[in-house]
């Protein structure tokens, strides 16, 4: 045996991993909480610690991890390893893959003093043929998680694995298993671009495994491995094929379904946004959906709408909204938390803008740098002009539109007294109206915006969405100042 | 001696280059892109100037009066500095008004200054010529000094004799004005209410 204290196992494997807990492939089959993945009987399942609490299967090497390795406490939401494994197992959300004689759980890993540059996970794995394993999986992206819709990511990354195993004295000591196996999913087309994680609503017919294998001359069973790492200790993996899950000899690969760090406790440099998918968010939510029907339908005075997001027990967002009616040509808000998204509307065809108005950028510039929002904000606008105008502006830069706005907006807000004029209000005012004013047709307003956008070096991007905000399309400037949507895929 | 005409020199090269760094172009033949590198947005074609002049709209013991002029190479600088507001230069409308409502002067501004833009008497009416407009009408930015906004609108030459080196002579124009919609976050929106007449007809006064 080899104790865990003096290396770690480290696997330089490169893979493209699609995670999807939500994507349209799951909506195929899900069906409550049942276990609706089913590949060479393999189920995976989405639970919880209250789910499992009671599953002998679970608890008990749960229970034991929590106990044995200086232990101070567990609960519902997670239990506490101090010193050498000094963190808390989020049980929020368990991933369970499990087959008729062996079954995997998945938990997030959290540490005190968030990792800069990884996120981690435990994986308990019981099996009916060997000892009860658990492995401390590290996860390195190699490049910023691209957010998805509905809590899902891709991502490329290198991963450590710490094998943990505890014997009767309660001392700590490792085996590992030698592969590690990820159940894909390559809906809709069955090509490679299409692969991402196993979602839990994944075709059958589209399930397959990736298998990583690591170095090792293992005879399985209960035995720990003997491990062929290399001088900086670090164990180097590659991949393999057709092993089959559960323990013993060349069959004790591990199944486990990498919960990427989510939430608002996870370094933020892990992400990176895709706009496209985080309107498609809003347009999935039928609430929100229902908030924008509302200001679009709305005649009088301007509303503003303020979402907030939380993420469910599925990883999924869920928004709550704040509804705030304004007078006839403006709307004030107090905002000190921090906010996904807002939508407010201009309800008079005649004298209101069919875009954004100056106004309405000066507060994407305080938003901006009030810190409650990120660079996944949108700020959407629905009117009633023409046929109505539906827009969303996203930041494409968002340091370069704080950087414009510190110049451009530079004494917008003093307030001088009701008999002075703010000439700098009246200059910027002037500017902007020679691109967007209430007498244009909404085409030209569309392209003046963009006009100014590109000009003024903004770092906003403009989206418009179809009249049942369904469907969100990038708007193009073109050279002859006309515009061309590009809708998003 | 030597010193001086060095000096000279330096400042007519000086001189020289900032001439040709700025471009002037004219007010009727200009774009968003041109507001840039101090460029000179200069009125050569005379399209300010049948606004200029005093304007009265007259209902029963309610007037309100409108007084306009051109003010050349505007660009006002910030508060207490001398960095200019603006990266060009443009001929623009200026002016004041007065409001008479049942025969009580509510607010008059008429005697209003042009060299201070931050001073609380300088014209409160700022008025642009936009090209891709109309060519009788100005975009205008108006304080309204009793509530302390500013309002957008325009001014439109409606009505005008057509001289014979086809100049125009006005006659009427239209006056409107109203506040310009927005959201306003962390900070308390402007009363709604407008205390100066929103559309009126004007009357160019001889």
């Amino acid at each position: 045996m080899k104790n865990i204290s003096s290396f770690s196992v480290f696997g330089i494997i490169l893979f493209l991993i699609v995670v999807t807990g939500f994507s349209s492939c799951e909506m195929d089959d899900f069906e409550g909480d049942l276990p609706i993945e089913n590949n060479s009987n393999i189920k995976i399942t989405t639970k919880s610690y209250e789910d499992l609490k009671f599953d002998s299967k679970f608890i008990l090497p749960f229970t034991e991890i929590a106990n044995k390795i200086k232990t101070s406490s567990y609960t519902g939401r997670g239990s506490y390893m101090e010193e050498t494994y000094n963190f808390t197992i989020d049980s929020t959300i368990i991933k369970e893959i499990k087959t008729d004689k062996y079954v995997s759980y998945t938990m997030l890993i959290r540490r005190d003093r968030i990792p800069e540059n990884y996120f981690e996970n435990l994986v308990i794995e019981v099996t009916d043929t060997s000892d009860t394993k658990a492995y401390i999986y590290q996860y390195f992206p190699n490049s910023p998680i691209q957010k998805k819709s509905h809590g899902s990511f891709i991502f490329d990354f290198n991963f450590n694995v710490i094998p943990i195993q505890y014997d009767e004295n309660g001392k700590a000591s490792i085996t590992v298993g030698c592969r590690l196996a990820v159940d894909y999913c390559n809906w809709p087309n069955g090509t490679d671009d299409d692969a991402h994680i196993a979602g839990e609503g994944c075709t059958k017919a589209y399930i397959y495994q990736e298998y990583y294998e690591l170095a090792c001359n293992d005879g399985g069973g209960s035995s720990p491995g003997n491990y062929n790492y290399s001088p900086t200790g670090y164990y180097s993996g590659y991949n393999s094929s057709d092993p089959t899950p559960g323990g013993g000899y060349w069959g004790n690969s591990t199944h486990t379904q990498p919960i990427t760090c989510y939430g608002l406790n996870c370094p933020e440099k892990f992400y990176i946004s895709n706009p496209c998918d985080e309107l498609q968010e809003i347009s999935n939510d039928t609430d929100y959906v229902s908030e924008l029907n509302d200001l679009e339908n709305a005649t009088a005075n301007e509303t503003l709408v303020i979402a907030s997001d939380s993420t469910d027990l599925e990883g999924n967002i869920v928004f709550t909204f704040e509804n705030i009616p304004g007078g006839e040509d403006q709307v004030e808000a107090t905002i000190n938390a921090s906010i996904h998204s807002t939508a407010h509307n201009h309800t008079d065809a005649d004298d209101q803008l069919s875009v954004f108005s100056l106004s309405d950028l000066y507060a994407l510039y305080v938003l901006a740098g009030s810190g409650f929002i990120d660079d996944s904000y949108a700020h959407i606008l629905v009117t009633n002009q023409g046929s109505g105008t539906q827009y969303a502006l996203k930041f494409d830069d968002m340091e370069a539109f704080e950087t414009w706005g510190d110049t451009f907006f530079m004494g917008w807000d003093l307030d001088l007294g009701p008999d002075t004029k703010n000439p700098i209000k009246e200059s910027r005012e002037n500017i902007y109206e020679l691109d967007v004013n209430p007498e244009n047709s909404n085409s030209k307003n569309e392209s003046g915006l963009l006009k100014f956008i590109e000009a003024q070096g903004l770092g906003l991007e403009l989206y418009e969405t179809n009249e049942d905000f369904s469907q969100w399309s990038k708007i193009i400037l073109n050279n002859d100042e006309t515009t061309s949507p590009d809708p998003c895929q | 001696m030597k010193t001086i005409s060095l000096a000279l020199i330096s400042i007519f090269c000086f001189a020289t280059m900032s001439c040709k760094a700025q471009t002037t172009i004219s007010l009727s033949d200009f774009s968003s892109g041109d507001l840039k590198n101090d460029n000179y947005i200069k009125d050569t074609n005379g399209v300010l100037d049948p606004f200029i002049g005093t304007w009265k709209w007259t209902n029963g013991n309610s007037e309100f009066t409108v007084v306009l002029e051109k003010k050349e190479m505007y660009n006002p600088t910030y508060l207490n500095s001398s960095e200019r507001i603006n990266d060009y230069y443009s001929d623009v409308i200026i002016g004041g008004y007065k409001y008479i409502e049942n025969g009580q002067v509510i607010v008059n501004t008429l005697n209003y200054t042009t060299q201070d833009a931050w001073s609380s008497d300088y014209a409160p009416i700022f008025g642009s010529f936009h090209n891709n407009g109309s060519q009788y009408k100005i975009y205008l930015k108006v304080q309204d000094e009793i509530i302390g906004k500013l309002l957008t609108g325009h001014f439109e030459i409606t009505q005008y004799l057509t001289l014979p080196n086809d100049d125009i002579s006005p006659i009427e124009a239209t006056w409107r004005v109203w506040n310009r919609e927005g959201i306003y976050i962390n900070e308390e929106a402007p009363p709604s209410e407008i205390s100066i007449p929103e559309e009126i007809v004007l009357q160019k006064m001889p």
